[in-house]
């Protein structure tokens, strides 16, 4: 009874994408939260509708569109926060609005929404497609090699972005990797948890792992389990219960975080 | 100047200014502006040197720290480290900064002791290069230096402000630099912690050889500290140590 759920092969493609997206995304996560930016998860993924939109438009896959627009505004923002002559946060304010209009003006054009569009928005497995599996997992190869590879810079960025500097560490190269990593992250959990909720899925089970207060690398791998956790429960639940799989995703997340948060209060105000 | 056993010249500045107008884009003729921040500036620092660079808050201490950095981009002058001009130097690892950190440090990050100091060594690794073992027996050392290795796996955050100015103390040591910056060490550290903390700082400028360069509001307590005291207000004097002159005023109008 329970293992009916295996028969169906649109939750073997959904459960290889999920768990494969929601192993990358405290990866990426980490740094974003532990550096105040959070919110470029958000604005990255109101890019990527403008880039759906885009797809849909041209009848081209609307996951390669979404990463050309993320790709493409990561660049921007960056650029505009380097300038200092917009603060940080104006600029995602910018991008954030700025890419939902056009989406929506070019859904207009369209014909305006449907199910499709819907789909996009909040995620559903359903969406996952053979040819999305294999696409999410060579950009998530893609993004594991160049984190490994970055992995000391952005630890240490992340911590005291000063003294990195004076060490010799090329701040400006890593911020750019960093961006450019979050961009591919948000493009590959669109079908799994769709836009509007892909910065839960990046930020949560961060936030949730850094309530246990262990080391850099233990909060990496408690991240990773919650959001394991959350993903995998959420493609259930949401099979079984017939419910939106990104808001199930994220409410089983979330749910976990207040547990969490309220069981390390209790102990550290003990100790 | 005199005393010094090494004739190297470490860091010398020569005819430095600096001005937020006109910063990096090197206005030829800003040369004698009023609002300069810092003003012709010369200043040397030997090999095994400990300075106290102090001054009023504002008169330009953090600016000119940041210029000797390559934070920041000077309006006028040259700037040679190790006996290269700034814009070619690459050596940064020679060359370690201690944040004025402590006091708005963010006691969340997820981070062991061990980790933290082990970043001091990631600059000097380059890209690409894994922290290997011999790094890990470097930080250790390092923590041992400072007195911290009983600490290496607390979180960073579960440790007193006296014991984290040690650990930062400790990851600038990883990098086996030759010369340390010190921005504010104190402030946010007790008395007792402070006192222990020059006491380091004597220790590791004589048995380890580094040089030191401390950055203070508090001139007094500098003055008996180090070997030279620069004063910056807008310009730099350089007064010998305290132990020879007595110093009496804070104004120096030369």
């Amino acid at each position: 009874m329970f293992l009916e759920i295996f028969k169906y092969d649109f939750i073997i493609r959904g459960l290889e994408a999920g768990i494969i997206v929601s192993l990358i995304a405290p990866l990426i996560g980490i740094f974003l939260v532990l550096r105040r930016y959070s919110l470029i998860a958000d604005t990255l993924s109101h890019v990527s509708l403008a880039g759906i939109a885009i797809g849909l438009l041209l009848k081209i896959n609307p996951v390669i569109t979404a990463l050309g627009a993320t790709l493409f505004a990561s660049f921007g923002i960056e650029r505009l926060r380097i300038s200092k002559k917009v603060y940080g946060e104006s600029a995602l304010a910018l991008f954030l609005s700025g890419s939902l209009a056009l989406a929506v003006v070019l859904l207009s054009l369209a014909h305006g929404f449907n199910t499709n569009l819907f789909n996009y928005l909040f995620g559903s497995i359903l969406t996952v497609t053979s040819a999305d599996v294999l696409m999410i997992a060579i950009l998530a190869v893609v993004v594991i090699v160049i984190l490994f590879a970055f992995y000391k810079e952005l630890v240490a960025i992340s911590f005291d972005e000063e003294s990195a500097k004076v060490n010799g560490i090329p701040v400006k190269l890593i911020n750019t990797v960093l961006i450019i990593l979050s961009a591919l992250t948000v493009s590959i959990s669109i079908p799994i948890v769709g836009i509007l909720l892909i910065s839960a899925l990046i930020v949560v089970p961060v936030v949730t792992a850094l309530q246990l207060r262990v080391s850099f690398a233990k909060t990496i791998l408690y991240a990773e389990i919650f959001s394991l956790f959350g993903v995998v429960a959420g493609i259930f639940a949401s099979f079984y219960l017939n419910l939106s799989t990104g808001g199930t995703i994220v409410l089983i997340m979330l749910a976990v975080f207040a547990f969490v948060f309220l069981f390390s209060n209790n102990s550290r105000s003990i100790a | 100047m005199q005393k010094i056993d090494h004739t190297k010249n470490i860091i010398e500045l020569r005819g430095v200014s600096f001005s937020y107008g006109n910063s990096g884009k090197n206005g030829a003729d800003s040369a004698n502006a009023e609002d300069d921040v810092l003003h012709n500036i010369n200043f040397e620092v030997h090999k095994g040197d400990y300075i106290g660079m102090t001054g009023a808050n504002g008169a330009g201490k953090t600016t000119l720290l940041k210029i000797i950095l390559n934070l920041l981009k000077p309006s006028a002058g040259t700037i040679k480290l190790f006996g290269q001009d700034i814009k070619d130097f690459k050596d940064w690892a020679k060359i370690s900064y201690v944040p004025q950190k402590v006091a708005n440090f963010d006691k969340n990050f997820p981070a062991t002791v061990e980790e933290v100091v082990l970043m001091g060594r990631y600059g000097k690794k380059g890209l690409f290069n894994k922290i290997t073992s011999e790094d890990k027996k470097i930080c250790e050392k390092a923590l041992s230096d400072v007195g911290m290795l009983d600490f290496k796996n607390r979180m960073i955050g579960d440790i007193s402000g006296g014991q984290l100015q040690r650990v930062f103390i400790a990851r600038a040591l990883a990098g086996e630099p030759e010369v340390i910056f010190l921005d504010e060490p104190t402030s946010g550290v007790d008395e007792k912690s402070q006192n222990e903390f020059f006491a380091l700082l004597q220790k590791l400028n004589r048995e380890l050889d580094l040089t030191l360069i401390l950055i203070s509001h508090d001139l007094e307590r500098v003055a008996k500290e180090a070997m030279h005291i620069a004063c910056v207000d807008r310009t730099l004097v350089m007064h010998p140590s305290a132990s020879e002159v007595q110093i009496t005023s804070h104004h120096h109008n030369n």
